[in-house]
């Protein structure tokens, strides 16, 4: 029995994925259309936080990193010049203090410190007696949460180094040591965090923002489709089957699940690989991203119940969702609405999701603290899955 | 082949037709429909009917729009929960009881009014999710499917989305949904609706063969010359009361009145109610030569007039 209706309940979901896959507006306005959105405005840039370069798209997926140069010594600016010639990294000048600042802030994920002194020491190719290893050395500022970024600019910057070095040299490879310079890590705690950090790029910002577009395009999509199931009379001929209204409802908002979490990873990976955005938990982004999923697939069963139309459900179902989308920072990042729309956002579910995915991906927020917005969407989807179920028995 | 004729019955011309009349068919009932009443608000959709259809038997269910067809074919179903009375079903192998028990209800094939379709997918892919839902599967899923296109005449369109499909290709594939898992009982509700007569023909026949293969078939249409056609009894409803049930001949005899013959001669027409045409064309063309006679023949038209006072296109 329990067989039965899980075969039931994956060939509906099946069914209604491949309908999914063969409607060419459903499939651009679900999986490419937040995925332009999130990079176009991304691109844009101002706003969400780091200015990128107009007009540099190699550099789109870049980390702007802070540079302190306080040697200013051939040294320093041949070292400086070849970290910002790294694809990987983008440098904006800054003195020591607002470089610390900024980074504790959360606004830059690092930054990167040549002391006085620093040309001045003896470089790996000039080994002396006392100090046989680098005595050039850089101090990194990170925030101990960015592994990833720091990890990254440790690389970038001892590859900056050797090429620095490498300049006057022309066979430098035959005697290269494992470090060109000496780094010393200066951890910066960032105490802002929450609501009012900022974002380390646009795409931390824009594909967050995109995903929940893309979680909304598929909530209305399957919401219409059980709508227009019932008026062309498939949903009668579902009804006469052997499984129950709880199957077909399931069948549903699986289909429906499915095709969230498929955009949702392949947001991310977009996100990720090609625009560099690092999220700072995995394992968090991972539950927030769950927890909206199955938040937006209890919605998605009652504004399929809401319209008896197919016009009146598509209508409805965009006005309701577009309202929680304004509302919850589907469009204006949250960070950039007035602190009373923020309080007022806190009543949508769209915010509730980006809270529990920025969260995760640029804000540092713990397991405590993206908890409620989980739990909510959680409960969300749990009262309008089963409201959406009651309704479904009476088909 | 089980015995289609059933024995002429009495028929009550009161509001309702009597129960001895609609359950009067004496083969092997499949479906039994037991003074059913259902109402929808305020409205009376069915009001007492009472009905038997037998393996091998094709039973239509005629009357007028917002009769209460489509509300007896969704008890029948399960789809609607009767208000008073009771639907039994009873299939080969001991299968019985209510619409709504999963193996009763896999016995039940629906081919509801509207085409009940996903455009976006094909032929083939229809069925076999018509039919994996019914608990079809691996190679009976395959023949099942192959069995119910070559049977609609589709097979060579299975591969084909049924948006390509014309009007009646749809038809016909809406009827292979309700047949791709074998049921037992098939209910089709006006399943020739919109369709070329060259479609029609085709889905008649495949309901007639439906009979031969022993299937017990509710047929709802109002289109009197399809239950004159196929329909091994017919039952009549309006304003939700079965008002006559019993085989066409009998319908025709005691509704209907006698055969029309009409007589033309020069300059005039005769037009004289008969059980003997020719013999009243005898007497008519007695010293006077006619140009041309017609034999009008009863129709279920002039059953369903003498049975509701109006007509069934009204």
């Amino acid at each position: 029995m329990a067989s039965a209706t899980a075969r039931a309940i994956a060939a509906l979901i099946s069914k209604d994925l491949r309908l999914l896959m063969r409607d060419r507006g459903a499939v651009f306005l679900t999986f490419a259309w937040p995925l332009v959105l999130a990079s176009f405005f991304g691109a844009l840039g101002p706003g969400f936080g780091a200015q990128l370069d107009d007009g540099d798209a190699d550099r789109a997926a870049a980390m702007t990193v802070l540079i302190v140069d306080e040697d200013h010594s051939r040294a320093s600016e041949a070292l400086v010049a070849e970290l910002d010639a790294d694809p990987r990294v983008t440098l904006a000048p800054a003195e020591l203090d607002t470089a610390r600042e900024r980074v504790r802030t959360g606004e830059h994920p690092a930054y990167v410190h040549i002391a006085a002194g620093f040309g001045a020491a003896p470089s790996v190719l000039e080994p002396t007696a006392a100090s046989p290893a680098p005595g050039r050395a850089v101090e990194l500022g990170v925030d101990p949460r960015r592994r990833s970024e720091a990890e990254l600019l440790t690389n970038a910057t001892q590859l900056a180094a050797w090429r620095a070095l490498a300049r006057g040299l022309p066979n430098a490879d035959a005697t290269a040591p494992i470090e060109a310079v000496e780094i010393e890590f200066q951890t910066v705690h960032a105490a802002v965090r929450g609501p009012v950090a900022r974002p380390p790029s646009p795409y931390a910002v824009t594909f967050p923002q995109g995903i929940i577009w893309a979680v909304l395009a598929c909530a209305a999509t399957f919401a219409v489709s059980l709508v227009e199931e019932r008026k062309r009379g498939t949903l009668l001929r579902l009804a006469v089957a052997p499984v129950s209204r709880l199957t077909i409802l399931a069948g549903k908002a699986g289909a429906c699940l499915v095709a969230i979490v498929v955009m949702q990873i392949t947001l991310v990976l977009a996100a990720v690989i090609g625009f560099g955005v690092r999220p700072q938990s995995v394992g968090l982004l991972a539950l927030a991203l769950a927890c909206t999923a199955l938040g937006f697939v209890g919605v998605m069963t009652l504004l399929a119940v809401l319209g008896r139309r197919t016009h009146s459900a598509a209508g409805m179902s965009w006005a309701i969702l577009m309202g929680m989308a304004m509302l919850g920072g589907g469009m204006l990042p949250l960070f950039l609405m007035p602190s009373w729309l923020q309080v007022a956002a806190n009543a949508s579910p769209v915010a509730w999701a980006l809270i529990a995915i920025e969260g995760a991906v640029w804000r540092g927020s713990s397991l405590a603290e993206i908890a409620p917005a989980c739990a909510g969407l959680l409960a969300l989807g749990g009262v309008s899955l089963g409201v959406g179920a009651r309704a479904v028995r009476e088909l | 082949m089980p015995d289609r004729r059933g024995p002429r019955t009495p028929v009550d011309l009161g509001a309702n037709v009597s129960l001895h009349a609609a359950m009067a068919y004496t083969a092997r009932p499949v479906l039994e429909l037991v003074d059913l009443r259902k109402s929808h608000g305020r409205t009376l959709a069915l009001d007492g009917v009472s009905l038997r259809v037998g393996a091998g038997e094709i039973v239509g269910l005629l009357g007028p729009n917002g009769a209460g067809k489509s509300t007896l074919v969704s008890c029948t179903a399960g789809l609607l929960a009767a208000d008073h009375g009771e639907v039994r079903l009873a299939f080969s192998g001991g299968v019985s009881g209510s619409p709504r028990d999963p193996a009763v209800r896999r016995q039940i094939g629906l081919a509801p009014q509207a085409l009940a379709l996903y455009d976006e997918l094909s032929g083939a892919e229809n069925l076999r999710f018509f039919a994996g839902l019914q608990g079809c599967a691996g190679p009976q899923l395959r023949a099942r499917v192959d069995a119910a296109l070559e049977f609609v005449g589709l097979s060579e369109r299975r591969e084909d989305r049924v948006k390509t499909y014309s009007g009646g290709m749809a038809r016909r594939l809406n009827l292979a949904a309700a047949l791709v898992h074998d049921p037992a009982l098939l209910l089709l509700d006006e399943p020739t609706v919109g369709v070329d007569p060259q479609s029609r023909a085709h889905l008649l026949s495949n309901i007639e063969q439906l009979r031969a293969q022993g299937k017990a078939v509710l047929y709802t249409t109002h289109y009197m010359e399809e239950a004159q056609r196929i329909c091994d009894r017919v039952a009549i409803i309006d304003h939700g009361q079965l008002l006559a049930v019993d085989r066409l001949d009998a319908l025709l005899a005691g509704h209907a009145g006698k055969p029309q013959l009409v007589v033309e001669f020069e300059g005039e027409r005769e037009s004289i109610e008969t059980d003997d045409p020719l013999a009243t064309l005898n007497e008519l063309a007695q010293g006077r030569a006619p140009l041309g006679f017609r034999v009008e023949r009863p129709t279920l038209e002039q059953v369903f007039l003498q049975l509701t006072g109006r007509s069934l296109r009204e």
